[in-house]
């Protein structure tokens, strides 16, 4: 028997392909043969990643296809999958809702309200739906969706055992840094981080830096208003450090004092993971699956009040044992999301379902 | 200011959540922070200058639409050339900025009409919607 994945396409560094990468790596080990497949090929994953033109050749009814399901599909793929034979399954890693593009991209607004649709339409082609959240799983029972489940996003340490790049650690170690990791998307209020830090900056830590990494890609307009709001803020310890490589991103986590999300939407949240891997104690905007992916961990707050924001990173910066406190809470909820953790749930779905 | 109990959740045995309220507390009423509002309409403004004004939004057949200023802008303003390498990058930013002043000149009389009728198509529909509307 196969198991083969499938997604709209991968990219490096991002969470959703990664986690592809982790599930291939499973089922190879649990004796499966796995190939992945794309509709738009990506550049960076020569000998990796093959084109759904080539499926045809391992289709099956035997077979299982894990598609992965993150904003819409082509038209083609839709047909492609009401076609094939293959029992198919679908991780669902979310999609941003459409509001909060308005304004800002059309293409991402007709998209999200196209993959919204297909999600429904996919309910009646799929014979099963992983959520990676329990927070999606949710979205697909509102959906009509049946044989619901959670596989979490594996978080794998051996991704970070590289040297960080000493140009950013020249540049931000032993500085007051307050961090935020995530593509520029409106849907994660970086308005809000900017407040935050601004009454940060005002009131409670002069010293302190705003680092916000993060691919602008589709984003420029959202990218101008947020610089245009430092420059009115006068804020010029907001630093914008765009798509990072591997070893930069590891160096920023290992610069910084504290993670701050104001995010209002997130299916998973990978970084809250990275960021109890590195030491960093969170605090966040409780709004989607941030609570489920923190576990009983970090810090939470339920209202975007910046000023005391400001001063919850401050009284953690100034109590050592608070933060040290809250970090080895974090690294506890670390270990649900381990490799051999989430490779026991995914055989237990696998043995239930193919049962 | 006094925050409501519920605003934090932290959920660890040796922190006292409510001391931790407490504190914040009493640190927001010894400095004076800016008022929410004022911040509110800041963003709003800052908002309102680079992403523009929402036009008009309908709904047909089920799908919602809603069309902003910069929908029709097909003029990229918010174009930056920059750069991130210390040495390389000054030479880059200028050559691509040559090539952009030459393309810019050749495209933008026709980005902007084009602008122009978008804007046009837009005006007509939120008539066309109103007129629906009324009937």
């Amino acid at each position: 028997m196969q198991i083969h994945q499938f997604s709209a396409t991968v990219a490096y560094g991002d969470a959703a392909s990664n986690h592809i990468l982790s599930v291939q790596r499973m089922l190879r080990e649990l004796g499966y043969q796995s190939r992945i497949f794309c509709d738009l090929m990506p550049s960076h994953f020569e000998g990796q990643v093959e084109p759904i033109s080539r499926y045809a050749r391992y289709s099956s009814p035997d077979n299982l296809l894990i598609c992965h399901f993150a904003l819409s599909y082509s038209p083609v793929v839709m047909s492609w999958l009401r076609q094939i034979p293959d029992r198919k399954v679908m991780i669902y890693h979310n999609i941003t809702p459409d509001r909060f593009f308005e304004g800002i991209d059309l293409v991402m607004v007709k998209a999200a309200q196209t993959g919204r649709r297909q999600l429904g339409e996919l309910s009646a082609i799929m014979d099963a739906g992983w959520g990676v959240s329990a927070y999606n799983c949710a979205e697909l029972e509102s959906l009509g969706w049946r044989n619901v489940d959670v596989l979490p996003i594996i978080f794998d340490p051996a991704r970070y055992q590289i040297r960080p790049a000493c140009r950013v650690l020249a540049r931000w170690k032993d500085k007051f840094n307050v961090l935020f990791v995530g593509r520029i998307s409106p849907n994660k209020c970086f308005e809000d981080l900017i407040l935050t830090f601004y009454e940060l900056k005002r009131s409670v830590r002069p010293d302190a830096n705003l680092l916000l990494v993060g691919a602008t890609s589709r984003m420029q307009l959202y990218m101008a208003f947020l610089r245009a709001l430092v420059e009115r803020l006068d804020l010029p310890d907001v630093f914008f450090a765009g798509h990072v490589t591997n070893s930069e991103l590891i160096a920023y986590y290992q610069c910084a004092d504290v993670y701050l999300s104001m995010s209002e939407h997130e299916g998973f949240c990978v970084p809250l993971l990275e960021s109890a891997y590195f030491g960093l104690p969170v605090v966040a905007y409780k709004a989607a699956a941030i609570p489920e992916t923190l576990g009983n961990s970090g810090i939470l707050f339920t209202r975007k009040d910046y000023a005391a924001v400001a001063e919850l990173i401050g009284l953690l910066a100034e109590r050592v044992q608070w933060k040290e406190q809250i970090v080895a809470q974090q690294r506890e909820r670390l270990q649900d999301f381990t490799y051999e953790r989430i490779k026991e749930q995914l055989q237990h779905l696998l043995s239930q379902f193919l049962s | 200011m006094e925050i409501d109990r519920e605003w934090l959740e932290i959920r660890n045995e040796y922190i006292d959540g409510q001391a931790l309220i407490d504190e914040i507390e009493h640190r927001l009423k010894t400095r004076q922070s800016t008022d929410a509002a004022e911040l509110a309409e800041i963003v709003r403004g800052v908002r309102e200058r680079v992403i523009g004004l929402p036009l008009f939004k309908f709904t047909w057949e089920g799908e919602s639409f809603s069309f902003w200023e910069n929908d029709c802008d097909i003029v990229p303003h918010y174009y930056v050339i920059d750069w991130r390498m210390p040495i390389l990058g000054p030479i880059n930013a200028f050559i691509r900025r040559l090539i952009h002043a030459e393309v810019k000149r050749y495209l933008l009389p026709a980005l902007t009409k084009q602008t122009h009728f978008n804007r046009q198509v837009v005006q007509v529909l939120d008539k066309i919607v109103q007129v629906q509307t009324r009937e």
